[in-house]
């Protein structure tokens, strides 16, 4: 901030009109390295489920840069500011909720930052600093592992309001339901009459089968039917062997959460008195930490995969999955098509016991 | 179109599933599969190695006034014994499927499959395994216990299908 | 026996008293080497003691007379270095004079307390027990911050609500602002100052536009605040610390 501004900020509050002064703050914050510098942490941040990490993200949406007078730009560059330093993952990084599996960009539990009586200081400069008593390092730390243990509480919990709202939706929607329902019993009727097809003896039918007339429509149905029946086989089986590939993490959090939520607490609790003796021990032996961001992480544990379970919907928007969803829809629809013109077909002939 | 190659066609279906499924639903439709699939093979393998029990009339004559669209006066009533005791194999292993299944829903719950451990696909190749012998394999030998009323003919594994189920010229 | 002080005898503690300020340094002299002991003996043996008792302790030179001053004369005004203020109205309008400075030659009345002090020697906190509080709420707060406390205590004692700024009155800041902004060359400097102004930090308690200054004040202070967190953390991240990368 040109400390010029601050003058013209006394006369704005003491009632000068200081308009022309604002004519390139917009600009100016837009273009300033802080916000430059928070729009590109804040894509980092997107990728991880820590209270903080949301907070900031969910700051940085809010943001309106476009103040109306220097009270606000200030106000503006104040919060600029802050969601700036609070932006680096230092500062976001839950311990209990980092993703095993991805990439952190913390290497160490150690990078972490933590208030001391006002002052911040990272977790590996408390352990090594001879000068703050080791009680005030225990109670700093052990004040930040509650608060990291309560947002990873509040992710369990949104877990589980997650599955509720998922299972009012599912239980809501009767269409879904029982268009669901509708697809098995229709691939399952496909089946059947695929078996019906080449079982029954209908002997004009089976003429066809072996000695097939492309005048006729039966000789359609006897190979165009089991070869689109194949097709559609297909395409069911990927897709939905595909779905379920991917939605089992959800499913299978659904199936323990609504059994066992009190031990997830539990674990989670249990976890956090691990890492405060862990880091307990540091402290006592003055050991820095390194390579451990991961060791504590309870997002994918072995209860449940609360990742999956915030994201459940987002396999949706995956390549893979449409190209299958389009598949097999295509395939459904010709084979319902299909499947009603050679019942036609089928039936007609067998009633009528004449060559269609 | 022979029955040979009905089964090829047929087969990749199954290995699919069995290969995208996850552990958790293979192993699902394996323990789903497990009963009717055993009766299946516990029945042909009765038939085949002790064909004096006659296994296929037990079976099959109760049903065949059940079946008797699918019958006809051309065929053998050890034929139709077979037919009709292959059609009731084929409801009971659905019927024993769906019970199976219905329990599972409920007291089913698995273990986290993002554990990684060096295990898992060795186990994922044996319920693979498990899956096609449970529910390809059974719907194998019912076609062959009815492919007298298939109009395919066996073709290159007709041999094979000779050895389980001899048809008569 | 009396005192002989260039020629004429001072015959009373409480004349002689009134004399520090006009000779500071021989009377101070006088003072430490024990020249006086045997006069203030013969003429009141307690407050003798009292000045013995304080004479080990190092205070400078003008807070040990002062104290003295009033150990022998407790009615005087209010006398310090060799100015006598009649009222204290009339030292706050001297503190203020140098404003926006602080005078460096007033400040150890803040920085030792001497204001209540001196209202303690004459008995004023018993008259005036609400005005010895605040007084005493100020020095207190010297002890952190002088020169918020300098500018307090100017204000506190002179009751003025304009704001002095080199040398003139300024019936409000908004007249002030005005004049700055046509007169100061160096906006700048300016802005940094008055961000950080002990003058407006003390002034806006006695000024009716206070509420705007505590807003000023407050911005200015949680903008460098978050300025000096972020560029502090992004140096030690450039450095490369080891606890940080």
């Amino acid at each position: 901030m040109d400390a010029r501004m601050k003058f013209f900020l006394l006369s704005e509050m003491v009632g000068w009109n200081v308009t022309p002064e604002l004519k390139d703050e917009r600009e100016r914050l837009l273009k300033s390295p802080t916000y430059q510098i928070l729009k590109e942490n804040v894509q980092e941040a997107k990728k991880h489920f820590s209270g903080r990490a949301k907070e900031v993200c969910r700051s940085f949406e809010k943001l309106s840069i476009d103040p109306k007078s220097l009270y606000q730009s200030f106000v503006l560059e104040t919060t600029l500011d802050y969601l700036a330093l609070h932006s680096f993952p230092e500062y976001y990084i839950n311990p209990f909720a980092v993703d095993p599996e991805g990439d952190c960009p913390l290497d160490t539990i150690g990078e972490l930052i933590v208030d001391v009586e006002g002052k911040e200081m990272s977790v590996n400069e408390i352990i090594l600093d001879e000068t703050i008593p080791t009680p005030v390092k225990k109670e700093s730390i052990e004040r930040k592992l509650d608060e990291d243990l309560r947002d990873m509480e509040r992710i369990v919990e949104d877990s589980l309001k997650a599955i509720e709202k998922n299972r009012s939706i599912n239980k809501a929607s009767s269409l879904r339901a029982f268009l669901k329902v509708m697809e098995i019993v229709f691939f399952i009727l496909a089946q059947v009459f695929f078996l019906v097809l080449f079982s029954v003896p209908f002997e004009i039918f089976f003429s066809y089968v072996t000695h097939p007339t492309w005048t006729r429509v039966m000789s359609y149905v006897a190979y165009g039917y089991p070869i689109l029946l194949l097709l559609y086989d297909l395409a069911f089986v990927l897709f939905h062997s595909y779905h379920a590939r991917v939605r089992e993490p959800y499913e299978y959090a659904v199936r323990f959460l609504s059994r066992s939520s009190e031990s997830v607490f539990e674990s989670i609790r249990e976890t956090k008195e691990n890492l405060y003796d862990y880091l307990l021990g540091a402290i006592n032996n003055r050991i820095e930490l390194k390579g451990d961001i991961k060791d504590f992480s309870r997002l994918k544990d072995a209860y449940v995969d609360f990742r999956s379970v915030l994201l459940s919907e987002e396999f949706k928007k995956r390549k893979t999955y449409r190209l299958l969803r389009s598949f097999l829809l295509t395939l459904s629809t010709l084979m319902a098509l299909f499947f009603l013109f050679s019942l036609t077909i089928y039936l007609l002939g067998l009633i009528l016991q004449v060559a269609i | 179109m022979t029955l040979s190659l009905l089964f090829l066609l047929i087969a990749p279906l199954f290995l699919l599933s069995s290969i995208f499924l996850p552990s958790h639903r293979l192993k699902v439709y394996v323990r789903s599969s497990l009963l009717g699939g055993m009766a299946a093979l516990l029945i042909s393998f009765v038939d085949i190695f002790f064909p004096d029990v006659q296994i296929v009339v037990l079976l099959g004559q109760p049903f065949l006034q059940l079946f008797f669209f699918l019958l006809s006066s051309e065929q053998t009533f050890l034929e139709q014994c077979r037919i009709a005791s292959a059609f009731f194999l084929l409801l009971l292993y659905f019927l024993l499927y769906l019970l199976s299944y219905a329990l599972q829903k409920l007291l089913f719950l698995g273990q986290n499959m993002t554990i990684h451990w060096s295990g898992k696909v060795l186990r994922h190749v044996g319920y693979s395994i498990l899956f096609l012998l449970f529910t390809f394999v059974p719907l194998v030998l019912f076609f062959l216990n009815i492919r007298i009323l298939l109009p395919f003919p066996d073709g290159i594994f007709s041999s094979l299908f000779q050895f389980f189920y001899p048809l008569e010229a | 026996m009396p005192y002989l002080y260039h020629g004429k005898d001072i015959k009373s503690l409480e004349e002689l008293a009134f004399l520090f300020h006009k000779d500071r340094s021989f009377f101070y002299r006088e003072l430490k080497d024990g020249k006086l002991s045997s006069f203030l003996e013969e003429k009141d043996k307690g407050k003798a003691d009292k000045i013995q008792r304080i004479l080990p302790l190092s205070y400078p030179s003008d807070v040990f007379l002062f104290f003295c001053t009033y150990i022998l004369n407790p009615h005087l005004e209010f006398i310090f270095r060799d100015n006598v203020y009649k009222t204290y109205a009339e030292l706050g309008e001297k503190m203020l004079f140098s404003s926006p400075n602080i005078d460096a030659l007033l400040l150890p009345i803040v920085t030792n307390s001497l204001l209540s002090r001196h209202m303690h020697f004459t008995g004023e906190d018993k008259i005036h027990p609400e005005s010895y509080k605040r007084i005493v709420e100020i020095e207190r707060i010297g002890s952190t911050d002088h020169e918020k406390a300098y500018f307090l205590l100017a204000y506190e004692l002179s009751k003025k609500t304009a704001i002095l700024y080199k040398g003139v009155e300024y019936k409000d800041l908004f007249n002030l602002t005005y004049y700055l902004s046509k007169s100061e060359k160096d906006l700048s400097d300016l802005g940094n100052y008055l961000g950080s102004s002990p003058l407006l930090a003390a002034y806006k308690e006695y000024s009716k536009e206070g509420k705007a200054i505590e807003t000023f004040l407050h911005l200015v202070e949680s903008l460098e605040r978050e300025e000096r967190a972020l560029s502090s953390f992004l140096e030690r991240r450039r450095k490369g610390d080891s606890s940080l990368l």
